[in-house]
C-alpha cells in the first residue's frame, strides 16, 4: 500500500515523516493514512459482505438497518475505550451520554429543526457539557467508587426522564414525535442508496450517513490515542501517581478523557435516534452501560478497533440468533437444537465467558493471545528452566 | 497471603458465597409478597442493594443495616411527598455520601481503593 503514496523513495525512513495533505495545516502520518484507507475499504464492503454478497450474507442472515446498528454501537465503543482501554477508568454511567443525547437530539428534531447534522451537533453538545459536569464531580474518587458515582448519576438521569420529566421526554413510552428531515435538504435517509456502485455496497442512505460519521470519529479517536495527548492518557492508566509526579495536571486529563469519551457516545446516541425515529427509556438504563462494557471487554480493551467488532458481535447474537429457529448444519436441514434463538442470552454469557478466560485481550488481538498461549504450551512441553 | 499460610481460600470463598445467596434469598422471600413478583424483579433491585452496601461502608454489617434502612427511609419519605423523586433521591443520596465519605457511613477508610 505504501508504493502508492506520492512519498515512496525511502518508505521506511518516512514512516514517521508524514504525508502533507491538500488541506493547508492538515498533517497526515503515513500510518494514519494507512488505517484511514482500510476503514474505508472496511466500511465500504462490510454491508455488502454481511447483507448482500452471495455466500456470506447467506450464511450470516444480515439485514441493512442492522449494519448501520452496528457502527452506531461501534462508535459508541470506540468512545468507551478511550476511557477504559486508554486511561483506564471504568464508567458505569456512559448511558447518560448515549440516552442523553438521543433525546436531545429528538426532542430538538421535533421543537427545531429534524436536521440530522444539526441532530449529531445538539446531541454532541448536550454530551460534552455532561461530561465536564458530571466527570467534574465524579472524578474526585477513583477506582471502584468513581464507577459507582457515574452509576448514582446515570441511575438519576434514568427515574428523572422516567418521570418528573416525562412531560418532555414521553416518560415511560420514550419519546416518539422524533422527525428525522433529508441530510443537508436533499439526501432522503429512509431512501435507498441510489449511487450505481455504491448502491449496491451500502444499501441504503442511512448507511452512508452512518459510515460517514464513524469514519470521521474512528480517524479522530486514532488521532487521539496517537497523538502526545493520547500518550499522556496511556500514562495514567499504567501508573497515575508517577504521571502525577512527572508534573502532569491528571485530574484535567482524566477530565478530557471522560469528556471526549462522553461525546463519542453522545454522537452515536444521536445516531440511534437518527437511525431509529425513536427513543425508548431505555436507552438511559443502566443495563445500556453494562452492554457497552461487554461489547469493549469482548472486542478488546484497549484496541482502538475492538470495541467495532465486539458491538458487531454483540448485536448480532442480539439480533439474528435470537431470531434462529433452530440451529442447522449450514445449508443443510439437519437441526441440531430447536427453538435454538431462545438461548441468545445464554451464548451471549458464555462467549462473554470464553473470551474473559481465554482470549482477556479480546477479539481483535484474539491471534496475539493465541500465539502467547501456544508458545506457553510449548515451553511447557519442552520443560524448560521454567517455575 | 493467607493462601500461603496454608489455608486453602476456595472452600471458604464458596461458604461465604453460599451465605450471601441464601440471605439475599431470604430478603427475597420477604420481599415477594409487597412486590410484583415478575423475572425481572432482581435486576431492579439489584443496583440499590449494591449501592446500600457501598454507602453503609464496603466491609460492615452494622454499615450495611444502616445504609439499607437510610435508603429505606428516604425513598419511603419522598414517596408520600414526591414520588416523581422517590428513586432519584436515593442515588442522589448515594453520590452525596461516595463524595463526603467515601468510604462509607461506617466503613474504615483502609477499604477505600
Amino acid at each position: 500500500m505504501s508504493d502508492k503514496t506520492p512519498v515512496s523513495e525511502a518508505p521506511t525512513a518516512a514512516e514517521e515523516e508524514g504525508v502533507e495533505s491538500s488541506l493547508p495545516g492538515l498533517y497526515v502520518d503515513r500510518r494514519e493514512l494507512r488505517v484511514g484507507i482500510g476503514l474505508l475499504v472496511g466500511l465500504v464492503l462490510y454491508p455488502w459482505l454481511f447483507t448482500s454478497a452471495p455466500v456470506v450474507s447467506g450464511l450470516l442472515q444480515g439485514y441493512s438497518p442492522l449494519a448501520s446498528l452496528v457502527l452506531i454501537w461501534g462508535i459508541f465503543g470506540v468512545g468507551f475505550d478511550l476511557l477504559l482501554g486508554y486511561t483506564g477508568l471504568l464508567s458505569f454511567g456512559h448511558a447518560i451520554f448515549w440516552g442523553g443525547a438521543a433525546y436531545t437530539a429528538g426532542i430538538f428534531s421535533n421543537e427545531v429543526a429534524g436536521s440530522p447534522l444539526a441532530m449529531i451537533g445538539v446531541g454532541l453538545l448536550f454530551a460534552v457539557l455532561m461530561g465536564l459536569v458530571i466527570g467534574f464531580i465524579s472524578l474526585r474518587r477513583t477506582g471502584i467508587y468513581f464507577s459507582i458515582l457515574t452509576l448514582a448519576f446515570g441511575q438519576m438521569m434514568f427515574f428523572l426522564s422516567a418521570a418528573p420529566l416525562g412531560d418532555i421526554t414521553g416518560g415511560e413510552n420514550g419519546f416518539t414525535n422524533v422527525v428525522v428531515n433529508p441530510v443537508l435538504g436533499m439526501f432522503d435517509l429512509g431512501q435507498d442508496l441510489s449511487i450505481p456502485v455504491l448502491g449496491t455496497l451500502m444499501n441504503s442512505w442511512l448507511y452512508l450517513f452512518v459510515a460517514v460519521v464513524a469514519f470521521v470519529a474512528i480517524v479522530l479517536a486514532y488521532r487521539i490515542v496517537n497523538s502526545p495527548y493520547g500518550i499522556v492518557f496511556k500514562a495514567i492508566r499504567e501508573n497515575e501517581q508517577r504521571a502525577e509526579f512527572v508534573g502532569l495536571n491528571v485530574w484535567r486529563y482524566k477530565l478530557m478523557a471522560f469528556t471526549i469519551s462522553g461525546a463519542f457516545a453522545g454522537v452515536a446516541g444521536a445516531l440511534f435516534t437518527i437511525h431509529q425515529q425513536y427513543v425508548p427509556l431505555h436507552s438511559l438504563n443502566w443495563a445500556i452501560s453494562g452492554e457497552i462494557v461487554i461489547m469493549t471487554v469482548l472486542g478488546g480493551v484497549g484496541s482502538l478497533f475492538g470495541p467495532l467488532f465486539g458491538a458487531g458481535l454483540y448485536l448480532y447474537v442480539e439480533n439474528i440468533v435470537s431470531g434462529m429457529e433452530a440451529l442447522t448444519v449450514p445449508f443443510t436441514d439437519i437441526a441440531l437444537l430447536t427453538s435454538f434463538g431462545d438461548f441468545w442470552h445464554l451464548i451471549l454469557g458464555a462467549m462473554f465467558v470464553v473470551v474473559v478466560w481465554l482470549a482477556p485481550e479480546g477479539l481483535w488481538n484474539l491471534g496475539g493471545s493465541v500465539k502467547s498461549r501456544v508458545a506457553d504450551a510449548v515451553d511447557r512441553v519442552r520443560g524448560g528452566d521454567e517455575p | 497471603m493467607v493462601e500461603i499460610l496454608g489455608t486453602r481460600l476456595s472452600r471458604p470463598y464458596l461458604l461465604i458465597f453460599g451465605v450471601g445467596a441464601a440471605l439475599a434469598g431470604v430478603a427475597g422471600v420477604v420481599a415477594g409478597p409487597l412486590a410484583v413478583v415478575n423475572p425481572t424483579i432482581g435486576i431492579n433491585i439489584l443496583v440499590p442493594a449494591f449501592l446500600v452496601v457501598v454507602v453503609g461502608g464496603v466491609g460492615s454489617i452494622t454499615g450495611a443495616v444502616v445504609g439499607g434502612l437510610l435508603f429505606g427511609m428516604t425513598q419511603s419519605a419522598l414517596i408520600s411527598v414526591a414520588p416523581a423523586w422517590s428513586q432519584i433521591g436515593i442515588y442522589a443520596l448515594a453520590a452525596v455520601v461516595l463524595l463526603v465519605r467515601p468510604q462509607g457511613i461506617l466503613g474504615s477508610p483502609e477499604v477505600t481503593a
